[in-house]
């Protein structure tokens, strides 16, 4: 409290102060841009002085100044300085034309969220992502426009979805932090419009990262929105684009043939397997084929008939009826318009966008609105106000089931028929034997049939979410290079979604029906009332944001230059949910009937299970706050060389720690130096030269852990008991400490060739501290994965970016490379785990070995198939072997094979530009190598891979010498899942993940004259080399590979 | 500046607000997350305690190792688990690399048990809950104590005075700290902190308890009972299993119950079925499962007269035999907690060993007159002692089949001659045996277990 009282006086007090001091000016002057509008607020100093004044709303300023020889110094951000000498006292006015640095590639800014530092004095590694190259690609969501164009980014197939120069965490948040106008963003990034961004810097090292504190240990993108500007005339954009994709290619995935699931389930029937399941008295599911195999066994049917039948049944591939039914084309619109301009007092922007997407899901669908209002204004030369409003709203349609499936959980028999000739949707055997759903209507159920087809046209699921944005800004410059500032962010999104599943679907049947009585002689009683079900879920997520901030910026004597900012904030973030639901709901009256959700009751259709009658009721309230004090200063001795250095200190309210250990202390320093600007310099080829370095520490606080031991109670109650009850959560930990990432960066930019050639190198080191992983815990302690910091990693890289402008003129040809490598091993661990968790989990991340990267890929040493009888063999002392009990038994972390890292250590893109007149067609190749990846294949189990259906079944090994064609095992004589585990997991199955793929095309024609753009967009193009021979896509190896999209669009200013 | 003083106040405001709040002094006390807790309230201990899916099961993988049972080749090819079918043919590795439930489940509740008792030593000294408090330190104490039996009977040699204190007992966790080393101890010190733990919680524990989860003084008494009886004291175990039923001698009336129902006695929970001293249930296996053709043995289920209602609250056809369905627990799962059946039959044998063949069967009669149909039940006499304990055991295998208790009776009476029995299988044509007294009645020890903690393997 009190710090803000001495803020706020000290505020008042200055302004007074300065004020107090004005006489008769010795200097006046005005200051104009290059279209001779006033500038206002233009910081003008006599450099190596103390005196100064900002330029007012008609961009005059007046200075008072001892005689003497001076230079003056016009600043004003988005403006190149201008520099003048003068006497005083002068009688002339001066006139300051202060040009535009926005075409300027060595004047580019960066923002930090906090401030903007010019690209020039930046010791730490930043990328700027500008505009033009945002606009480059169509996406509804804007972080997916960063995809191959930022050196150092990627975007992961496992784990968090974006990292920066790889990962830095095990089992802490992974995700990058997004900054918008200066705040964490908690909304989800889908809710900004692209259309609305006007730049985004991706900070990479601890320099500008440790400004973010414990958040910023995985890099920070910083996203700002488009402003408009000062004395700007009225300007009117509007951007339309439509993008069609194709139809997922359903047929490229690995599946079991029709036939031979069909041949597996006879002769499962003849071996007795299906006995069980045939005698259960909860009636469950048998395929048709199975069925029929019954009907012939039992001599209801001929078994020419029956063959018959199963031989139409065998023709069925479900995947015909699932394209034509259950996908479509991809089609999504945007709109967007915006209108910007400003005066010499205030400045403003307006936008609307609209978004409607229909997935390739049929059912499934997205759409947006938003509308931004921001604007500055000066006030009293002195003070500068900013407001902005942001208004989102989504509605995401969810009624597409993905994957049908049958038998608890189990994938779709492949033979299914959904639709009939008319596209009429068809009864599929699902939870229940047929025999059994047929009775039910005549023992006075509901139809208890189940139609996918009939659901998916029901179904009507909706999440809908407001989300609104509040900024205020307010600036005072209290004495020339110095600012005061106060910011205050709220945030309000809305979530609710809303699953009405109607009275006919089979989901609203199936519950009413299970759960209807019957009193042992036929009489039923419902205890759900018949009707649909609507489930509703609402959360409610509101943040404040506060920040007090004083920004410093002064030039002692015309050498030295000194900026600094400090500053306090404050966050508060709460997000309440709940979720209720209604049986017996009518959608027309908005009626529902009243449900016991108390007494257990007996399943009708298995006596043997019985449980109370669901109410999906929950409340939860979670809340975040942190506070921190920051500050960060830049030194820069005659714009050659500058020092730089931040401090944070970030407090949160982690739960179960003393009040001393929920902060932790940051910091950082850089250094950069101009080498091209000092004298000795003579390298007329290369003109720029500067060198960079930066060391500091990131952090990544994990709010999930505790020093001492934490529960959690559950939500509701215990069913049997009705009592409330609690779990632990995690065992005490009083070792525990705060991850942090060590990170120091070497970078050289250079321009050669008159800027023909530029680019950047960078090096670094990454060291991630105490890091916070799983490893395997004897059970005997009452826990089996123990979460702490149980690891060390060291990693380092590079990140190499070029633009080489090959041919200038009317035909112009840009070529950008980037190619970025990054590298992590684990130097320390505390625990080993178990070679298994190793092999399962080793290439999602989370158990850490030493010497090895965070993610990699392990597998058993393969030594093929047994040519006699298909068996996969490995090896157990050296020698091959078949005891797969031994092999699994004597594996550990150490004797497994390790194949490389699971994520791509190598990767980049490569993207050239042709422009020639108004055409510009440019196109990206992106590459990734060096990892590896584990492609599925069937596992037996105890139905011959019948569940499963992986389509390997149709190469598995079936006489001498199939072993060398295949890598797939025989069928098994008796079910063995260790045979299972050691080739599901054995080196036969790990491929190379090296590819380069042709990312995106994109051809534009332009009238500069209206500022009109025309253009088409084609992305996910495909793969151009790879080097699995499998013929699989390594970022979609198990699925099938992401659709390609044509987009078509227009853009124009008015 | 009169202006600009005001517009300052003015918008200033909302962020000064924020600030403001944010020196409250809780600001960073505020709980993240309003289900979190750390436990140290009374209350916080009870809910912890009151967590059924952790404490209120036990292990259950002998129940299919105990010659009660019996699958054809097509159902133990149906098993879900590797050590389904290990532990069906007494095979030398049972776990492979799978997850061990019957070794990890108890073990979690000697951890949380051990939580609840740390938290009460912090407690500050009140009065007002004394007795709230002694029944939390009471049922911590039982449920260790449950689950460190439970453990013996699967992973120790049987009790054998004469070697247990040479043979390899269980790790033995007294606190939480999960990076306590601590090694295998031996049989004779497992059972002596199992003992000591039940005699401390029957101080503590409350007479009477309102949810079967809980266990109350008559449960405490009926585990001690049992633990003694697996020591074969047959004094101590006598008199336990008489102290329980003094307090606690309810016998459900089979006549009252549907013998066509799928579950047939009522749902034990929350406190329904008075026969249940402390309800506990079988981890769910394959084998367990309504489908799955586990079935009982074929001279077991003929052993029962055709007048005696276990014969039909028990069993339900299930091709190829008849499927268990007697279940106290009256859910799906299979009750493996204590009743006071089991009370009767432990104090009949211990009257039947002491020589008390009289009080032994009028002991047995009382039991056995209620599960049978009314008015055709012969009440049981013994010409001497001998026969008298042969009859009990017998009746003892029929009253407690599918409820986890046979393995232990088969560890003691493997010692003795007149009642050892030698288990056999024929699973895809292979024959199986369990000897008497082999050294495969204590399972292996999970691997997972045996590499992280470094503690010694079993011998099979």
């Amino acid at each position: 409290m009190k710090k803000l009282y001495l803020l706020l006086f000290a505020i008042y007090f200055l302004a007074g102060g300065t004020l107090a001091a004005a006489q008769a000016p010795a200097l006046r002057g005005t200051v104009l841009d290059a279209e001779k509008h006033p500038v206002m607020g233009a910081n003008v100093a006599l450099l190596g002085t103390r005196y100064g004044a900002v330029s007012d709303a008609a961009g005059h300023f007046t200075l008072d100044a001892p005689v003497g020889e001076y230079r003056l110094r016009v600043s004003f951000i988005g403006f190149k300085p201008y520099e003048l000498g003068v006497r005083l006292p002068m009688a002339d006015t001066v006139t300051a034309v202060l040009q535009s640095n926005s075409n300027s590639l060595s004047e580019v800014t960066i923002s930090t969220g906090y401030q903007q530092i010019p690209k020039e004095r930046a010791t730490g590694s930043f990328v700027a992502v500008p505009r033009t190259l945002l606009e480059r690609s169509v996406s509804t969501d804007i972080v997916d426009r960063l995809r191959d164009v930022v050196p150092g980014l990627s975007f992961n197939q496992n784990g968090s979805r974006l990292s920066i120069r790889g990962q830095s965490t095990l089992f802490s948040n992974a995700d990058p932090l997004i900054v918008v106008d200066g705040f964490p963003y908690n909304e989800p990034i889908e809710n900004l419009n692209p259309n609305d961004v006007e730049s985004i810097s991706v900070l990479k090292d601890a320099a500008a990262a440790s400004i973010w504190g414990t958040r910023a240990g995985n890099g920070v993108i910083v996203i700002t929105t488009k402003k408009g500007g000062f004395n700007r005339p009225i300007a009117i954009t509007f951007n339309s684009n439509v993008q069609v994709g194709e139809r997922p290619a359903l047929f490229s995935l690995n599946r079991m043939s029709s036939a031979d699931y069909i041949g597996i389930e006879k002769r499962l029937f003849s071996e007795g397997y299906f006995d069980g399941t045939e005698a259960a008295d909860n009636h469950l599911p048998l395929s048709p084929v199975v069925e029929l195999l019954i009907q012939q066994r039992d001599g209801g049917l001929s078994a020419v008939e029956a063959d018959k039948r199963i031989q139409a049944l065998s023709a069925i591939d479900t995947r015909d009826d699932l394209l034509k039914y259950f996908y479509r084309l991809s089609v999504k619109q945007q709109y967007a318009l915006s209108v910007d301009g400003g005066a010499a007092l205030n400045r403003y922007f307006f936008s609307a966008g609209y978004d409607r997407n229909l997935d390739n899901e049929a059912g499934n669908g997205f759409n947006r609105v938003t509308l931004n209002g921001s604007q500055t204004t000066r006030i009293g030369g002195r003070l500068e106000l900013s407001t902005a409003l942001n208004f989102t709203r989504t509605a995401a349609d969810k009624n597409n089931p993905f994957g049908l499936t049958w038998n608890r959980g189990q994938l779709l028999f492949p033979y299914a028929r959904l639709a009939g000739p008319n596209g009429e949707p068809l009864a599929v055997t699902k939870d229940l034997r047929q025999n059994f759903v047929d009775a039910a209507p005549g023992a006075g159920l509901l139809d208890w049939n189940y139609r996918p087809l009939q659901d998916l046209r029901l179904s009507d699921n909706q999440n809908t979410q407001t989300a609104f944005r509040l900024n205020t800004g307010l600036k005072y410059r209290v004495l020339p290079g110095l600012n005061a500032q106060v910011l205050y962010q709220y945030e309000q999104t809305q979530t609710s979604g809303r699953d009405h599943q109607p009275a006919e679907s089979f989901f609203a049947r199936n519950l009413v029906n299970r759960y209807t009585q019957d009193d042992g002689s036929g009489t039923l009683t419902r205890t759900i009332p018949a009707g649909g079900i609507l489930d509703l879920a609402n959360s409610a997520a509101a943040s404040h944001d506060g920040r007090a901030q004083l920004d410093y910026e002064h030039l002692f004597g015309t050498k030295h230059e000194l900026t600094a900012l400090a500053g306090y904030e404050v966050q508060s973030l709460n997000v309440a949910g709940d979720t209720y639901r209604l049986y017996g709901y009518d959608n027309v009256h908005a009626s529902s009937g009243p449900v016991d959700g108390v007494t257990p009751f007996t399943y009708y259709d298995d006596l043997n299970n019985s449980a109370p009658i669901p109410l999906n009721q929950s409340n939860s309230s979670a809340t975040d706050h942190y506070r921190s004090y920051y500050a960060n200063a830049a030194y820069t001795y005659d714009g050659r060389i500058t020092f730089s250095a931040s401090g944070r200190l970030d407090q949160s309210n982690l739960f179960g720690v003393r009040t001393n250990q929920k902060g932790v202390p940051l910091y950082s320093a850089g250094l950069a130096w101009n080498i091209a600007k000092e004298a000795f310099y003579h390298m007329a080829w290369l003109p720029e030269l500067k060198l960079r370095a930066s060391f500091g520490y990131n952090g990544n606080s994990n709010k999930s852990l505790s020093a001492y031991t934490t529960a959690s109670y559950f939500d509701g109650s215990d069913a049997l008991t009705g009592l409330p009850y609690a779990g632990v959560i995690n065992p005490p930990n009083p070792q525990l400490r705060w991850e942090r990432v060590r990170h120091i960066n070497f970078g050289l930019d250079f321009g050669a060739l008159d800027g023909r050639l530029s680019g950047s190198f960078e090096y670094y080191f990454k060291r991630g501290i105490d890091l916070i992983g799983q490893a395997g815990f004897a059970p005997s302690t009452g826990i089996t994965i123990f979460t702490g910091n149980t690891a060390t990693a060291s990693g380092h890289g590079l990140d190499l970016n070029l633009e080489s402008k090959n041919i200038t003129g009317k035909f112009n040809w840009v070529s950008n490379f980037y190619l970025s490598y990054v590298t992590d091993k684990v130097v320390a661990y505390n625990r080993q785990s178990t070679a298994l968790s190793y092999l399962s989990d080793g290439s999602i991340g989370g158990y850490a070995l030493s010497g090895r990267p965070l993610y990699a890929i392990y597998s058993y040493r393969s030594a093929g198939l047994d040519p006699q009888t298909g068996d996969p063999q490995g090896y157990l002392d050296g020698n091959i072997s078949k005891d797969y009990g031994a092999i699994l038994a004597a594996a550990t972390p150490d004797n497994l094979v390790y194949h490389g890292p699971s994520r791509p250590p190598v990767f980049g893109a490569f993207r050239n530009t042709f422009t020639y007149g108004n055409w510009s067609l440019s196109a990206n190749i992106s590459y990734k190598l060096g990892y590896y990846f584990r492609r599925s294949s069937i596992r037996y189990g105890s139905d011959y891979g019948l569940a499963g259906q992986n389509g390997d079944y149709a190469i598995h090994w079936q006489q001498p010498g199939d072993e060398a064609r295949t890598v797939v095992p025989s069928l098994p004589a008796v079910p063995d899942t260790q045979r299972d585990q050691f080739y599901a997991y054995s080196s036969a199955l790990v491929e190379s993940g090296s590819h380069i793929r042709l990312q995106d095309i994109r051809l534009a024609w332009s009238l500069p004259k209206y500022k009109l753009q025309v253009y088409a967009y084609a992305a996910n193009l495909g793969i151009l080399w790879r080097a699995n021979k499998a013929g699989l896509d390594p970022d979609y190896a198990n699925t099938y590979t992401v659709p390609r999209t044509i987009a078509g669009g227009i853009r124009f200013t008015y | 500046m009169k202006r600009t003083d005001k517009l300052i106040t003015i918008f200033l405001l909302p962020a000064y607000l924020c600030l403001l709040l944010s020196c409250k002094k809780d600001f960073l006390d505020t709980k993240p997350n309003k289900a979190l807790l750390v436990p140290e309230t009374l209350a916080d201990l009870r809910a912890l305690l009151d967590n059924a899916q952790v404490f209120n099961q036990s292990p259950a993988l002998f129940n299919n190792a105990d010659g009660d049972t019996w699958v054809n080749d097509a159902g133990f090819n149906g098993y879900f688990l590797e050590q389904e079918r290990g532990s069906y043919t007494w095979a030398a590795d049972i776990f492979g690399t799978e997850a061990a439930g019957d070794w990890n489940v108890p073990y979690q509740q000697v951890f949380y048990a051990n939580i609840v008792l740390e938290g009460l030593d912090k407690l500050p000294a009140d009065t007002a809950g004394a007795a709230e408090r002694n029944a939390v330190r009471g049922t911590a104490l039982f449920h260790r104590a449950f689950a460190l039996y439970n453990l013996a009977q699967e992973f120790t040699l049987p009790y054998n005075p004469g070697t247990a204190n040479t043979d390899p007992g269980i790790p033995i966790r007294l606190n939480s700290d999960v990076n306590e080393k601590v090694g295998r101890g031996s049989v004779a010190g497992t059972y002596r902190q199992i003992l000591q733990d039940l005699l401390k919680a029957r101080m503590f524990l409350p007479a009477t308890v309102n949810y079967k989860t809980r266990p109350g003084t008559a449960a405490a008494f009926a585990m001690l009972a049992r633990v003694y009886l697996s020591m074969s004291d047959y004094g101590h175990a006598g008199s336990y299993a008489d102290s329980c039923l003094q307090l606690s001698p309810a016998l459900l009336n089979y006549n009252s119950y549907s013998t066509t129902a799928t579950r047939p006695f009522p749902r034990a929970l929350p406190n329904s079925n008075n026969e249940v001293l402390f309800y506990s249930t079988a981890l769910s296996y394959t084998f367990t499962g309504s489908a799955s053709p586990t079935v009982a043995d074929s001279l077991l289920y003929r052993s029962y007269a055709d007048n005696d209602l276990r014969k039909v609250l028990f069993f339900r056809t299930l091709s190829p035999g008849f499927k268990f369905k007697g279940n106290y627990a009256g859910i799906i799962a299979y009750f493996s907690g204590i009743a006071t059946d089991e009370m009767y039959l432990t104090r009949a044998e211990c009257l039947a060993r002491e020589g008390k063949k009289d009080a032994a069967m009028a002991g047995l009669n009382t039991l056995l007159s209620t599960r049978w149909r009314p008015g055709t039940y012969v009440p049981y006499s013994a010409a001497t002692a001998d026969e008298a304990l042969a009859l009990i055991l017998n009746e003892r295998r029929k009253e407690l089949t599918a409820r986890g208790t046979r393995w232990a009776d088969l560890r003691r009476l493997n010692s003795d001659a007149r009642f050892a029995v030698m288990l056999t299988r024929k699973v895809r044509g292979n024959t199986y045996t369990l000897e008497p007294g082999s050294k495969r009645y204590a399972y292996p020890i999970p691997k997972e277990e045996v590499q992280l903690s470094g503690i010694a393997q079993n011998e099979r």
